[in-house]
């Protein structure tokens, strides 16, 4: 028996079409599911305690990446769909790209950012030491200042410096690996100055052998913890619908936080480890609310892309407008 | 007679001057004499004296430093107190976090170990008996053993995304090379003298191959192994910040970012146990595996 070609290019389609459809119908019937990136799972947890997500209508998978490089390494590799970042980072991305960003382009937006609004808890802070016998800004000229690049943190370091009327060579700048290593710098008495989240210094604050010497709402820098998502899954409708729904039922959380610090106190002592004591600053610190991604915080940032520009960690001028996608408001802050 | 004065006189180093013989020629005075016995007691004493400066220095540390730490000499962030960090165990192990850890943990770096090992071996081999096979591989396998695999973790997201086969592979990765270069050295180190020998004794490439260079090779090969193990559990630090919720590596990064000073030198003690326990059972793998080696000790 001979075959022609026709029969055989008949039984491959039809072979084909056999394999296929069972995967045709369980895409069919099967729920989005969408993957969240955090760098922590401090978020995850509370948010999982608040009870939030019962009767979800969609898959969600929570993964744990620790920085703003893996997050964006998950994002680009598709393998998660929402990162978890500072408001800083996609300006160093977009500035750092070699191809513009735009409209059509844009590979990620931002699509919530979150804060304590309380000034009491600031996000980024500029501390010295009280041995360091620092009494103002025009005397941190010559000191040791730690700091880690990238970042909110990094941009408390540029501006503070900025505002004390100072360049990088009229101080010791000690750049280190991420927050926690400039902290442990700062907190073992080896810098004078550090700039970064108060968190990693509170306890050194407390003590009494540091103060804060500016905080970031002084700098106008934004400081927002924001979601940012693939451009193809904001505009994926089934994957945009669940995003919605997530960021509404993350809204519900920060409702639900103030008054669960208790709870939220116990998930830190129990599952990030921290000291009873650091748990009560750190959930105290973090019961935030959404900030409307607004054309108001838009030019702020775009201050801030401006002045990293002009101190050369930006190689090119860029307008951060496109980074914010303004379709998840709703969801964030409906009274905006 | 002739045959311990032979031994006496191969025992000589080759700087020393064998004495001239007065009468014999060829031959030696050896002094075979028995040693001074040493009493019952006084021989006690020396195997409990060892004992007792084993126990007793990691003793005398722990007290120095807990009596250091409880008068505020060192201050808690700087080095918490032996005490803090028996409560840091306790806490752990309360909460199940290092119960759950360990298994994750190892069944991670075996796993990588397994197929890093095996992926070096197999190349080690090739490099080291055909020359085609150096020219393949040894010179990209040496450029890439120099990175810091700490580095990769954004590209191995990229490459491999999130899920446990991400977190295996950076143990492969990291355990290729130790593996990879004592193969190959061991190999390349068989004397030639041996060699020539299984050539002269009418052995085929394939008999020399298993009965010459591969058990002269094995004591470095299991050199490799040793490293690698080694190798496998330092990469888990990097391995579980691939989204991990559970395992040693994962509670240090933890630790690290919520500055618990204490719960970071549990988990350095936890390395420093399993590094031991695999170095034990690797002098046992090597104890069976090279039953003919001598066990040499100075004193």
């Amino acid at each position: 028996m001979t075959l022609t070609r026709r029969q055989v290019l008949a039984s491959i389609g039809a072979v084909s079409v056999g394999l296929a459809s069972p995967a045709i119908v369980r895409a069919a019937g099967s729920r989005t599911k969408l993957i969240v990136g955090t760098q922590d799972i401090a978020i995850q947890e509370t948010v999982i305690a608040s009870g939030v997500l019962d009767g979800l209508p969609f898959d969600l998978q929570w993964a744990v990446l620790p920085g703003p490089a893996a997050q964006l390494s998950g994002l680009y590799s598709k393998a998660l769909d929402v990162g978890l970042m500072g408001d800083t980072s996609l300006i160093i991305e977009q500035g750092r790209a070699k191809l513009d960003w735009t409209e059509e382009n844009a590979p990620l937006q931002i699509v919530a950012g979150w804060r304590n609004s309380d000034r009491a808890y600031p996000p980024v802070v500029t501390v010295v030491r009280n041995d360091a016998k620092i009494n103002g800004l025009e005397d941190l000229r010559g000191r040791k200042w730690a700091y880690n690049f990238g970042g909110f943190n990094y941009l408390q370091y540029v501006l503070s410096r900025l505002k004390a009327g100072l360049k990088a060579t009229d101080i010791q700048p000690v750049q280190l690996t991420d927050q926690f290593a400039a902290a442990a710098a700062f907190n073992a008495g080896r810098t004078d100055v550090y700039s970064g989240g108060l968190g990693a210094v509170h306890a050194t604050v407390e003590k009494g052998d540091a103060r804060i010497l500016l905080i970031s709402d002084e700098l106008d820098i934004p400081s927002l913890t924001v979601f940012s998502a693939r451009g193809d899954v904001i505009r994926d409708e089934a994957k945009a619908v669940a995003l919605t729904e997530f960021l509404g039922r993350v809204r519900q959380h920060w409702e639900w936080f103030p008054s669960n610090l208790a709870t939220v106190e116990k998930i830190y002592i129990e599952k990030l480890k921290q000291t009873p004591g650091d748990a009560k600053f750190f959930a105290a610190n973090a019961a935030s609310r959404f900030f409307p991604l607004n054309a108001e915080l838009i030019r702020r940032e775009q201050r801030i892309a401006d002045v990293l520009f002009e101190s050369g960690d930006l190689p090119k001028k860029i307008k951060v407008d496109i980074e914010f996608s303004q379709k998840f408001n709703n969801a964030t802050s409906p009274a905006a | 007679m002739t045959d311990i004065v032979s031994l006496a006189q191969y025992a000589l180093s080759p700087k020393q001057e064998a004495p001239a013989a007065p009468q014999t020629k060829g031959l030696v005075l050896v002094d075979l004499t028995p040693r001074a016995r040493t009493s019952h007691l006084s021989a006690a004493w020396q195997v409990w004296r060892g004992r007792l400066l084993r126990v007793g220095s990691p003793l005398a540390i722990l007290l120095v430093w807990q009596i250091a730490s409880g008068f505020g000499f060192v201050a808690p962030e700087v080095l918490p107190s032996p005490l803090d960090i028996i409560a840091a165990f306790r806490e752990l192990i309360a909460m199940g976090d290092l119960q759950s850890a360990l298994p994750v943990s190892l069944y991670r770096s075996l796993s990588g170990l397994a197929i890093g090992g095996t992926i070096g071996l197999t190349i080690g081999l090739f490099a080291g008996l055909w020359r085609v096979g150096e020219e393949i591989f040894d010179a990209p396998l040496q450029m890439l053993r120099t990175i810091p695999f700490i580095a990769l973790v954004p590209l191995f997201i990229t490459w491999f995304g999130i899920d446990e086969s991400a977190k295996i592979v950076v143990i492969v990765a990291a355990t290729i090379f130790p593996m990879y270069l004592n193969t190959y050295a061991g190999v390349r180190g068989v004397d030639p003298k041996l060699t020539e020998a299984a050539k002269v004794f009418g052995l085929d490439a394939r008999q020399t191959t298993l009965h010459v260079i591969l058990p002269t090779a094995l004591p470095s090969i299991l050199l490799g192994l040793r490293y690698a193990a080694g190798v496998a559990l330092l990469a888990l630090v990097v391995a579980e910040q691939i989204n991990a919720r559970s395992g040693i590596g994962y509670i240090l990064n933890n630790a690290n970012m919520n500055q618990r000073s204490d719960i970071i030198v549990a988990g350095i003690i936890v390395y420093a146990v399993l590094g031991i326990a695999t170095d034990l059972v690797m002098r046992v793998i090597e104890r069976i595996a090279l039953p003919w080696r001598p066990k040499l000790a100075l004193a």
